[in-house]
């Protein structure tokens, strides 16, 4: 008796054996698909999903401006407390950085009006060195330092912006020259 | 008045661009030492007119020093010091100018000021003085986006009122510093 296989459901089976190239194209397809980080048999849950997040937003570079200040004016008020034979040459000095704060905290209020972190408000103390005879190298070298501080920032600021921080460099150049 | 004004003279001259009458300059054109030589550098037509502007107020600074001098001569050391500091700022201004293909403006031979007749008239026209040079520097650090120009235009700033300083520390004058200088 002779068995006939007969047609298949998708006509007379094809008895070719697979092509080198087929199995070429399957093991080339495979990989690739795994070097771009797909598994083809996998499930969904494998999935990688990337995130990218937003970046942090800049900082103010008023910010730095406004706490140097503050921590000047602290150091001034400080050395007033400490000795007051200072007071005639420390005074216009102290208001000089009082209307400078009021200015920058104004100025970044105006570009950054939903930020409450600037204030006028200078909180804690400061304690300078028990030797009064430090105290005033100690101001003229903040003063040098905060003079350089605004000469830096005013080269990259607006030009609104950059008019105030000039000024204010301007006037700490003075207060090294009183101090002296 | 807020600043010396140039006056116009009864002999001949040019016009100058505010309106005086100005003499020929022999040192106009020329750079001042330590300024950058041969590059043109690019000026807008705001800091051109800002520049223009601070080099009439170095220039009416060195005529009326010469002014104060005669009235204050306690003063001569500081004077002629500032008087040298302005000198080299308004070349190094008039350099910058020329290099920029504009127009430098000359001096006056003579400008209309305040009376002086003694130390305390003096000392206040060179309050004045720097006070207007102040002002000038401050809008021509205002009138550009180069950081070079608004380096250069705070040094004068910066000058101006450690000068003013200077002089008022010497005339006993509180307080001796203003806290934003070239503010008006």
């Amino acid at each position: 008796m002779h068995l006939d296989p007969g047609p298949g459901p998708f006509g007379p089976r094809d008895r070719r054996p697979v092509g080198r190239r087929s199995v070429l194209l399957a093991a080339g397809s495979a990989a690739l698909l795994a070097s771009a980080g797909c598994n083809p048999f996998g499930t969904s849950a494998k999935t990688t999903l990337t995130v990218t997040a937003a970046p942090a937003p800049p900082a103010d570079q008023m910010l730095s401006l406004i706490a140097t200040t503050k921590l000047h004016l602290l150091r001034l008020e400080a050395g007033l407390a400490a000795d007051k034979s200072l007071a005639a040459k420390l005074t216009p000095l102290r208001d000089d950085r009082k209307a400078h704060l009021a200015a920058l905290v104004k100025e970044y209020s105006r570009t950054a009006p939903g930020q409450k972190t600037a204030n006028t408000a200078t909180t804690g103390t400061v304690k300078l060195s028990p030797d009064v005879a430090l105290i005033i190298p100690t101001v003229r070298t903040d003063a040098a330092n905060a003079q350089g501080a605004f000469t830096d920032a005013m080269t990259s600021a607006s030009r609104y912006r950059a008019v105030l921080l000039a000024s204010i460099a301007a006037c700490l150049a003075t207060h090294r020259i009183a101090l002296s | 008045m807020t600043s010396p004004t140039p006056t116009p003279p009864t002999g001949s001259g040019a016009t100058s661009p505010a309106g005086g009458t100005v003499a020929r300059t022999p040192a106009l054109g020329t750079t001042a030492p330590g300024a950058p030589q041969g590059a043109a550098e690019k000026l807008t037509p705001e800091s051109v007119k800002a520049l223009q502007l601070a080099t009439s107020a170095e220039q009416a600074a060195l005529w009326a020093y010469d002014l104060v001098s005669a009235y204050s001569p306690a003063d001569a050391d500081a004077i002629a010091a500032i008087r040298s500091g302005h000198l080299a700022r308004r070349d190094d201004t008039v350099g910058r100018l020329v290099r920029g293909k504009a127009t430098a403006p000359a001096a006056a031979p003579w400008y209309s000021v305040q009376p002086v007749t003694d130390v305390r008239s003096a000392r206040q026209l060179s309050v004045t003085i720097e006070t207007d040079c102040a002002n000038a520097w401050r809008a021509v650090i205002g009138s550009t986006d180069s950081a070079e120009l608004r380096t250069a235009a705070l040094a004068g700033l910066s000058d101006s009122a450690v000068w003013l300083t200077t002089l008022k520390i010497a005339a006993k004058t509180s307080p001796p510093t203003i806290p934003f200088p070239g503010g008006g």
